[in-house]
């Protein structure tokens, strides 16, 4: 069976008696009829084409793109940079509301003249900070200087009896112990001092109600 | 218009003559809004006005004759109708706002409602073709373009052209013959079948 379209080379007609001429006609159909009316944009250009962008082409998508993408980009570079300025700004106040950083490095201070007291003005604060331990410490020792007995157990035989004379200290040439005597309490200051010395060397000195010792070694009485 | 006629006014709207855009608007942009109307395109005006300006705005740079020019108008036309497509599958159906009134200037409302129902009946009765077969045929007979016109504005060769035409036409035939179109109705659309 032929082909009935025609081949005309523009356009397409068929003959009347083709099956598919009434819609072919009801479509041509469509295209005899009034101008479509332009847009107002339309119409601006047909009023003055050389006035509304002859010769001008609207950007493309892809320099939409590009216009929008720009802006973004910058954006997030200044969000960026001004989250990272808040961090560090706030590292920094914290930093100062503690007084400084934990790796600060001490002040060296170095004394030329170990005679020489002047104080120097360079970290006076670190002076006085590494001073107050050594005055802790003489002070502590002069506490426990007052408070020390020299011979324990010298002080116990005179309290409790018991035991040899030569038990007692500082007893070598200092003649007989009178137990029996009534011990004070303020014979044996705890102030500086030897009880040595209280005891033996002054022979009985020390005791107040200890009988008089005869020079060149008497005998105590028990 | 004919061809040298077409080739003068497209010369002279290349060089800014205002009389011939409106002289081409005039030629082209009721086919060009009957191929839109005949893909469905709903708001058909707008988007052929958004065709022209498009077109007149590259015309500084457009080299050729009368019939390149209309193939141009057509592929921008495709392309539109192909965007338009896209853009309501994404933001669903269109619906066309009337609110126009009676126009004075327009024909009659019988010649309206039946050139209505002449176009809703062939854009129904194109509906049934695939996209391809439906471009093909439009272009054709609405843009009167030629096979080798058509397959340039469809980006096909000239024998896809002619198979898709030819499906086209079968496909047509097939549904004319089971509901054939009141030839009354043809009469008053076009003479030559009363």
């Amino acid at each position: 069976m032929p082909e009935p379209e025609d081949p005309a080379p523009s356009g397409l007609h068929l003959p009347a008696s083709d099956p598919a001429a009434p819609a072919v006609e009801a479509l041509r159909g469509m295209s005899a009829r009034e101008p479509v009316t332009a847009s107002r944009e339309l119409a601006a250009f047909l009023e003055n084409p050389a006035g509304e962008g002859l010769g001008t082409s609207s950007p493309s998508r892809s320099d939409l793109v590009t216009v929008v993408r720009l802006p973004i980009r910058r954006a997030a570079v200044a969000v960026g940079a001004a989250v990272a300025l808040a961090a560090l700004g706030g590292v920094a106040v914290a930093v100062a509301s503690t007084g400084g950083g934990q790796d600060r490095e001490p002040a060296h201070v170095q004394q030329d003249d170990p005679s020489d007291t002047t104080t120097t003005t360079e970290a006076t604060d670190t002076e006085t900070t590494t001073a107050e331990p050594d005055d802790t410490e003489s002070e502590a020792s002069e506490t426990r200087s007052a408070t020390h007995t020299a011979n324990a157990t010298a002080s116990a035989n005179h309290h409790d009896g018991v035991g040899a004379d030569d038990q007692h200290a500082d007893v070598n040439g200092g003649g007989e112990v009178d137990h029996r005597a009534e011990h004070s309490p303020t014979a044996h200051p705890t102030g500086a001092g030897d009880d040595a010395d209280d005891q033996g060397d002054d022979q009985g000195d020390s005791d107040a109600q200890a009988p008089a010792t005869q020079p060149g070694g008497g005998s105590h009485r028990h | 218009m004919d061809g040298a006629l077409m080739d003068a006014t497209v010369a002279a709207a290349r060089v800014g003559d205002r009389a011939a855009f409106g002289q081409l608007w005039v030629e082209l942009s009721p086919r060009v809004g009957a191929y839109l109307r005949s893909h469905g395109v709903g708001d058909a005006e707008d988007v052929t006005s958004e065709v022209f300006l498009a077109v007149f705005r590259q015309m500084g740079r457009f080299e050729g004759s009368g019939a390149a020019f209309r193939a141009l108008v057509f592929t921008v036309a495709h392309r539109r109708q192909v965007d338009w497509h896209r853009q309501r599958v994404r933001r669903g159906p269109w619906v066309a706002w009337d609110d126009a009134g009676h126009d004075p200037a327009a024909p009659s409302a019988e010649s309206a409602a039946l050139a209505v129902l002449g176009d809703e009946w062939v854009v129904a009765l194109l509906a049934t073709l695939t996209p391809d077969q439906r471009s093909v045929l439009a272009l054709r007979v609405v843009a009167d373009l030629s096979l080798e016109e058509t397959a340039a504005v469809l980006g096909k060769d000239v024998g896809s052209v002619k198979s898709l035409q030819h499906r086209a036409l079968a496909r047509l035939r097939k549904e004319l013959s089971g509901k054939p179109y009141p030839r009354e109705a043809l009469a008053r659309l076009n003479p030559r079948h009363a």
